[in-house]
């Protein structure tokens, strides 16, 4: 059963905030290997979206089932009692990277661990020598092994989010859920950062769902693509579909001078 | 500006001006101690009070301190004019606070005076005296506040100097404390011997039986006199007459009725009435210091031989003058014709009922008296709670419409609504009308005492000019206890603050755990150290320890408090981070949120540190131990060589604290 599932299954979830729908309805599904670009304009929804996804926010009552690798996140309203493994099995990237500052890049990516281990032993902090092995290696593969000792807010932005990446490694994550990882970078760590993700899909097989507002990042290293507007799913297909009138149905109007100064987006 | 002037000016003299128009009788300040049972005392002796307003026309108030030194400063410093004293205290007064004795009391029964005694618990192999003297330093022993006749001087003279026994070194530890602290440690055991008197045990058959089941007496003193009554020798012969006639007589005049009322106040007071005295009264508190003098100058082995003749001799030349004056009590003879003609009006009530009023009034003219300056009168407004409301409000109202009127906006400047003028000026005036209001509760009336008066606080400074570092290394060692009690105090409170301000914090547990959890801390923040020390006295026994427990529980909620803050003010982002991966509650707290609130912690637990160190020193006065008992020990005996001392060692030894932990914490941040 397991085996089959989808990466994400969601059913007609729906999210309001007081009055306010900022998701409605969604249904999605992800399934192993792929590597989707959730798009739209800001406060179109994406963040909920995937903060539900991973049972960080909690839907409304009237919502259908979350599983993640079959594992149920959320129903109806409520967190599943399985959450916490269903967490273990994705990596989640944040904006603005979400590390402990106080403590040195190497123990946040051993904090990975946590997710396997009893409580009470992660709460002393006595992780395996195979855990630790493994941390090393992660922060090599990402690059920042140099910096492995530093804490983690002496560390640049691309340092810190190739960290979390790491950390999310170290988590044995299946999947990759990742909310805008480079809307705070520069050029070049974005660049570093979205190609760690696609080495991860293509050699480990590691499912991802990225956020990303700009477009072109999109179409450069994902496949297929979700476009979120006014909380709804309004298109849902290969990356390559997004033409011209598709993008300004998305980003209403005003993109169309967007388009018209810089052209569509290759 | 100017007219806001004008508003602060009026307000002012609207104040004084009804301040002025008070009643202006003389006022006459009782002062009693009340160390045991503040409250209690102080309320027994009000109907006394009132009746002597009544009778004698002056403005009689009670005021109470809660040592002897206390009332023996107010009457040095003519705030209290007539007080009821203990022999040991009463004969320091008339040595330095202009006073002398005019009256002591009998006890109901027509005792004359009462005895000091040495309990033990009733289980205690101690069967007498001599068992307690063993001295092979293992008995924890508690004598009485320095000043305490029955409880300090009277032992130290017939048990101590007069076998040239120095308790400190006979006993393991010697505390001092109140003859109430001292019954109920002893009844615990945390003593295995005090003194005590028997007017104390007396009092509490009644009261606490159940203690004194716990207790047993080894030893009984001579009967000491009773307590005497003291006035200020600067009263004026008229002053004097009154209080003296009204003192003599109470409890024996009047119709049967008011006999009945009066001697049902005294009774409360464990009184009969009381008999005429003088500075004689003293004569054999002196005897007992010069026999404690001349043990002490007797087996001191310290003493070079030539000044100890020199020294027995001093002390022997000053006893035989006083054998002298003993043959002279003249007052003596009074007392006992003035107690004869009280038995006969109760056993003959039929008989006259006015020699006891005969013979006083025989006694007032007889006895020649020295001429006193007239006392020094505290003008003191009789103004009503009503009165005093009413004269806040209107002064309070007058700011408040003057600022009105004047808060009115230039042209040419932003528009100020009305509503929030009418605010601005409310709350001005409310402030002053509340500091009007408080004025004469707060006996603001007094502040020029403070100029008039400065050279009595000399004696305090002039002890910085004459410091006595005799015993600096003792003081030395109970600082660096002080220290320790702060340590160990903000350690335990450090531990309970972690679990407290985490469960407080609405960021990390749900109302219905938070909001309980907050209570306590409120509650363990609401009561002040001194307060939680005393509790745990009763607990744990005078001593470091109870300072340690008091130190931590109120420190728990105070850094309770600053502890949930902090957590409240954490990023929430690598919280989730932590979630995220699949750990569980325990773990974000451990991994995401203690992280964050380590420095914050750590530097709030360094500050109350340094705060509780000083707050250490205080506990010292209510017999926590420490250099603040060495302090209080030292004001209370006039040590002001001494005082000044340890004044100036608590100075530096705080200052090097707050330095030291100051540096901490900046590396911390
Ligand atoms: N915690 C919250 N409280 C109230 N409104 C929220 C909250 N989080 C998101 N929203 C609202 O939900 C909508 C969707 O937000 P979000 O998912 O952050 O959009 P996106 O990530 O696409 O920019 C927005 O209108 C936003 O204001
Ligand atoms: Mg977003």
């Amino acid at each position: 059963m397991t085996d089959t599932a989808p990466a994400l299954e969601i059913r007609d979830v729906t999210k309001s905030y007081g009055a306010m729908r900022a998701i409605e309805n969604v249904n999605l599904t992800v399934n192993k290997g792929e590597m989707v670009a959730l798009i739209g304009p800001s406060g179109s929804g994406k963040s909920t979206l995937l903060r539900c996804a991973t049972g960080l926010v909690v839907a409304d009552e009237s919502s259908g089932p979350i599983t993640i690798f079959g594992d149920k996140v959320q129903e109806g309203g409520k967190l599943s009692a399985k959450v916490r493994r269903a967490r273990s099995r994705v990596g989640f990237i944040f904006q603005q990277f979400n590390l402990v500052r106080r403590i040195s890049l190497y123990k946040n990516v051993l904090l990975g661990a946590l997710g396997r281990m009893p409580t009470l032993k992660g709460a002393m902090g006595s992780f395996s020598t195979e855990d630790r092995r493994k941390a090393m290696e992660a922060l090599e593969r990402v690059g920042v092994k140099d910096h492995a000792g530093k804490r983690a807010s002496d560390l640049s932005g691309g340092q810190q989010q190739r960290g979390a990446i790491a950390r999310a490694m170290v988590q044995g994550a299946e999947a990759i859920f990742a909310d805008e990882p480079i809307a705070s970078l520069d050029p070049v760590s974005a660049r570093r950062v979205m190609r760690l993700l696609r080495d991860l899909n293509q050699e480990d097989g590691i499912t991802v769902v990225v956020t990303l507002h700009q477009v072109d990042y999109a179409m450069k290293y994902c496949d297929r693509a979700v476009a979120l507007k006014a909380g709804q799913v309004i298109y849902d297909g290969p990356i390559g579909g997004l033409g011209r009138d598709r993008l300004i149905e998305i980003y209403g109007d005003e993109y169309r001078d967007v388009i018209d100064e810089e052209g569509v987006p290759a | 500006m100017m007219t806001r002037f004008l508003t602060a000016l009026v307000a002012l003299v609207t104040f004084a001006g009804l301040a002025a128009a008070q009643d202006e009788r003389e006022t006459i300040v009782f002062g009693v101690v009340a160390t045991e049972q503040s409250e209690n005392v102080l309320h027994l002796w009000e109907p006394f009070v009132e009746d002597m307003a009544r009778d004698t026309g002056f403005n009689v108030e009670l005021r109470s301190a809660t040592d002897y030194a206390g009332v023996i400063e107010a009457m040095r410093a003519d705030q209290v004019q007539v007080a009821w004293l203990t022999n040991a205290s009463g004969l320091e007064a008339s040595r330095r606070a202009n006073a002398e004795v005019f009256a002591k009391f009998i006890y109901p029964d027509g005792q004359l005076g009462y005895r000091s005694i040495i309990i033990v618990p009733e289980d205690s192999p101690m069967q007498d005296i001599e068992d307690l003297l063993v001295c092979d330093g293992t008995v924890n022993f508690g004598l009485g506040d320095p000043l305490s006749t029955s409880g300090t001087l009277v032992p130290q003279a017939y048990i101590f100097a007069d076998r040239g026994i120095d308790p400190q070194t006979c006993f393991n530890q010697v505390t001092s404390a109140s003859h109430e602290q001292n019954l109920l440690a002893v009844a615990n055991g945390q003593l295995d011997a005090a003194t005590n008197n028997t007017t104390n045990i007396d009092r509490l058959e009644r009261a606490r039986p159940d203690v004194l089941e716990r207790v047993r007496t080894i030893w009984r003193s001579p009967l000491i006199q009773t307590d005497p009554i003291m006035w200020r020798t600067d009263l004026s012969p008229e002053t004097k007459a009154t209080i003296q006639e009204f003192f003599l007589t109470y409890g024996w005049r009047g119709d049967a009725e008011q006999r009945a009322h009066e001697q049902a106040v005294l009774r409360e007071l464990e009184m009969g009435g009381f008999l005429p005295a003088t500075n004689e009264h003293f004569l054999p508190i002196m005897r007992l210091e010069l026999t404690r003098d001349l043990a002490e100058a007797r087996s001191d082995p310290d003493l070079d031989e030539a000044v100890r003749a020199e020294r027995i001799a001093a002390i022997e030349a000053e006893m035989a003058e006083l054998s002298e004056r003993e043959h002279l009590v003249a007052a003596r003879d009074l007392s006992a014709d003035i107690a004869m003609a009280r038995r006969e009006m109760v056993a003959n009530p039929d008989g006259p009922q006015d020699q006891v009023t005969n013979l006083v009034t025989t006694y007032l003219q007889d006895s020649p008296r020295p001429e006193g300056r007239a006392a020094q009168i505290n003008r003191r407004p009789e103004t009503g709670q009503i009165g005093r409301m009413m004269i806040g409000l209107i002064v309070g109202l007058i700011v408040a419409i003057g600022l009105f009127v004047t808060s009115k906006p230039p042209k040419y400047s932003p528009a100020r609504m009305p509503s929030d003028r009418i605010i601005d000026a409310a709350i001005w005036g409310g402030l002053v009308g509340l500091l009007v209001w408080s004025f004469w509760p707060a006996e603001v009336f007094k502040l020029p005492l403070l100029a008039e008066n400065a050279d009595r606080m000399g004696e305090y400074v002039a002890g910085f000019a004459r410091p006595d570092f005799s015993e600096a290394g003792n003081y030395l060692r109970q600082i660096v206890v002080t220290v320790q009690i702060a340590l160990w105090g903000t350690f335990f409170a450090v531990i309970l603050a972690i679990p407290l301000g985490l469960l407080g914090a609405s960021n990390i547990a749900p109302f219905w755990i938070r909001r309980p959890v907050r209570w306590v801390m409120d509650g363990l923040r609401a009561i002040n150290e001194l307060v939680v020390a005393a509790v745990f006295v009763a607990a744990v026994g005078l001593g470091p320890f109870a300072g340690v427990l008091a130190l931590a529980f109120h420190t728990a909620g105070v850094l309770g408090k600053l502890f949930s803050e902090a957590v409240e003010a954490i990023e929430e982002g690598p919280v989730e981070g932590v979630r995220a991966t699949g750990a569980g509650p325990l773990n974000e707290v451990t991994w995401a949120v203690i992280p964050q609130v380590i420095p914050l912690w750590a530097s709030y637990a360094l500050y109350r540190f340094e705060s509780n160190t000083r707050s250490a020193t205080i506990l010292g006065l209510i017999g926590a131990g420490g250099i603040g008992q060495v302090l209080y020990e030292n004001i209370r005996s006039f040590e002001y060589g001494k005082t000044a001392v340890v004044i100036g060692m608590i100075i530096i030894a705080v200052t090097l604290v707050d330095m030291m932990s100051q540096v901490l914490r900046k590396r911390l941040m």
